[in-house]
């Protein structure tokens, strides 16, 4: 992501797709200012800053454990006691996302066909 | 002075505009986005009465039955049309949008009638209204994923009908229910079942979800945003009022919020993931509804309004992206922030709503869910939808926005969104933000008592566990992207199941087909080419022939049969002659 990585030429609207190319559709040439993003040193700090925030509400859960704050249990007391684990939410929310994504790519060896798979179909 | 019947509004609305577009376009359009205007003054300025009857055929046809549930759909419904109009406002195709405001009229007829026969009527002009926005498209995908859409929702509507029919020959009554009524139907005996499978064929229940997901990626940028608002939206009203609590909605609720994440992560077209994502949304719905205590049924209704404004937000941000690129791929885009900043920004909003990140909409209505789950003791469901809410913000919070906006720079350069698409935007983005600031707003509407439920409350449990959620489920998705892991965008078609009827069912007529063809072919050739040709031509030529018995030319008779220049005269006076003999004998 940085300003030399775009195309040379502008892309082209592709024909399908397009519903009406007259309609609203616009190429522009890049006038070839730098952006915000364009620049790697600032894509480097939103991560840093990203790191840093994960690693602080992480640290939330130590407010709950040393009772600065009261967590609410959603479940009746005692029944579902894997809610109150510090760190539960985060690691869930990180195994979910990972297991999604493997699961997922799996699943594209079985489920992925040429693009125009279906082209030939009338119904 | 009493309120105009809300539809009624709309159905003018349309005529009038139809009218004035071959005149003025300008006077057709003020029309277009001032019958949004109208409808809304008459919902609120005048004072609706609670019910609207007439008799007919001696039925009693209940066109209004304004309770809280009702009314908040109706709300909703009138709020997502002056959006959309809005947001349509540039469409050059007055199909649709007069289709649009009938469509419109249509979900808010349904949700307004209180029995079954009122709302089969206005749910089968759901889909015949509704399928303008897929066929506006005009193209070869379009007219086929139209057609199939089609074929899904008539066969909900027919499924509605036997049930309504049924329930009537058992207990004599269409009543969809009284006032304050839910959970009108036990799931038991033949007509509870069918109401139900009609209902749930709307809903995009697993197997028949493929309309979705098939349909609203081909539809025109504009028609994917009204196709959003309304179909599934009177789908969960209809089942809140007629199966709240019934425990087989949780299942399936359940299994509707996690197989759909699987293929959005995979799925190329932009629009397509949102149609997964739209099926997960309705499997918290679902789920709500099935446990259909007043957590669970305000959550599911109020998740239903809140997925009206984002993820119409999200249509339009991706809708505004097809139109000004003429690309809606993950693998075609990306770098489009630079050329269109605030699409960008909207759809972080719409992105952070999806989300449920605290302070935006989704927050208020998915942690009540979550909750009327825990309270149920289900922890199996708890963490499927846990899961669940942690993947759509993989897809649908991180995704979307990602590979749209930001990503690989695909070269494209492009202009910002028409002022009227963002406007639109705006007014969804502003209500987004609003009931997440101020849920108040959205709670004073929902039918039952909210037990003194507040998602900010509990010392902010809500906001710092759902924070917790997001933020690690985000750094699964910086990883994995840095370490290379994630799967590209690939240009490419994804199996569902619709993949049974458009490939293994066209096999199977296509087999079917030649069998019976050719079967139909011999017969064809045996009984009409052989068979009928021959005694067609024995009575045609049998005249003739018993002619040329008495008549001596036999040979010039022959010739004149055979170029078929038998003389019309000839047969009028043999035709006359036969008359005669009958006549005189």
């Amino acid at each position: 992501m940085n300003a030399h990585d775009h195309h040379p030429h502008p892309a082209r609207p592709l024909s399908e797709g397009a519903e009406h190319p007259e309609d609203g559709v616009v190429y522009l040439e890049d006038d070839g200012r730098v952006r915000m993003w364009d620049k790697p040193e600032n894509v480097k700090k939103l991560l840093r800053f990203f790191f840093i925030g994960c690693g602080i509400i992480f640290a939330l859960d130590l407010l709950f454990l040393i009772h600065i704050l009261h967590k609410h249990s959603a479940f009746e007391k005692g029944t579902f006691p894997i809610e109150h684990w510090p760190g539960f939410y985060c690691l869930y929310g990180l195994a979910a996302c990972v297991v999604l994504v493997l699961i997922a790519k799996q699943l594209r060896k079985i489920l992925m066909r040429a693009e125009t798979y279906y082209e030939d179909q009338n119904l | 002075m009493s309120a105009i019947y809300p539809p009624l509004v709309f159905l003018v609305g349309a005529a009038i505009t139809a009218l004035f577009w071959g005149r003025s376009r300008t006077a057709a359009n003020c029309a277009y986005v001032g019958t949004a205007v109208v409808a809304l003054i008459n919902l609120f300025a005048f004072d609706m009465p609670g019910n609207i009857g007439i008799d007919m055929m001696g039925f009693q046809f209940e066109l209004v039955r304004a309770d809280k549930l009702a009314m908040l759909f109706t709300i909703l419904f009138h709020i997502a049309a002056l959006i959309v109009s809005i947001y349509s406002l540039h469409v050059k195709d007055v199909v649709q949008k007069t289709t649009g405001l009938l469509y419109a009229a249509s979900a808010i007829g349904a949700v307004m009638a209180g029995d079954l026969i009122t709302l089969f009527v206005w749910w089968e002009l759901l889909a015949v209204t509704s399928v303008f926005q897929i066929w506006a498209r005009k193209n070869k995908r379009s007219g086929g994923a139209g057609m199939r859409y089609l074929i899904l929702h008539i066969l909900s509507g027919l499924l509605l009908l036997a049930g309504a029919a049924w329930h009537y020959a058992e207990t004599g009554s269409i009543a969809f229910g009284g006032m304050d009524d839910l959970g009108v139907f036990k799931l038991e005996g033949a007509a509870a079942w069918l109401i139900f499978l009609g209902f749930g064929v709307k809903c995009a229940f697993p197997f028949v979800h493929t309309w979705l997901v098939d349909a609203y990626p081909e539809a025109t940028p504009t028609g994917a945003v009204y196709l959003c608002c309304f179909t599934t939206k009177v789908a969960v009203y209809c089942m809140a009022r007629g199966y709240a609590g019934t425990g087989l909605l949780i299942t399936i609720g359940g299994a509707m919020a996690m197989f759909p994440i699987f293929f959005a992560v995979i799925e190329n077209d932009l629009r397509k993931v949102l149609g997964y994502s739209m099926i997960n949304q309705i499997g918290f719905m679902m789920v709500g509804i099935g446990i259909g205590s007043e957590w669970g049924i305000n959550g599911a209704v109020a998740h239903a309004f809140n997925d009206v404004l984002f993820k119409g937000l999200l249509f339009m941000s991706m809708g505004a992206v097809l139109y000004r690129t003429g690309r809606i791929n993950g693998s075609d885009l990306g770098g489009l922030y630079k050329t269109m900043p605030w699409t960008t920004f909207f759809c972080i909003v719409g992105a952070a709503s999806i989300s449920a990140f605290p302070l935006f909409c989704g927050f208020v209505s998915k942690s009540m869910i979550m909750d009327a789950v825990a309270e149920n003791g289900n922890w199996i469901i708890w963490l499927m939808l846990l899961f669940a809410a942690a993947g759509v913000f993989h897809h649908a919070g991180i995704k979307i926005p990602y590979f749209a906006f930001f990503g690989h720079d695909s070269g494209i350069r492009t202009k910002e969104a028409p002022l009227n698409m963002l406007i639109a935007m705006g007014i969804s983005a502003t209500l987004c933000i609003a009931i997440g600031c101020f849920p108040s707003l959205l709670y004073q509407l929902l039918p039952l008592d909210l037990n003194e439920f507040n998602a900010y409350g509990h010392g902010g449990t809500h906001v710092i566990t759902q924070t917790q959620l997001l933020f690690f489920s985000a750094l699964a998705f910086v990883t994995l992207m840095l370490f290379k892991i994630y799967p590209p965008e690939l240009r490419a078609t994804h199996l569902d199941v619709d993949w049974v009827y458009r490939k293994v069912w066209k096999g199977t007529y296509g087999f079917v087909d030649a069998l019976f063809n050719s079967l139909n072919d011999k017969i064809h050739g045996l009984v009409v080419v052989n068979g009928l040709t021959g005694l067609g031509r024995f009575f045609a030529n049998a005249p003739a022939r018993l002619l040329g018995l008495v008549v001596q030319d036999r040979r010039g008779l022959d010739a004149r049969l055979r170029s078929g220049t038998f003389p019309i005269g000839l047969t009028a006076f043999f035709g006359m002659l036969l008359f005669a003999l009958l006549y005189f004998l």
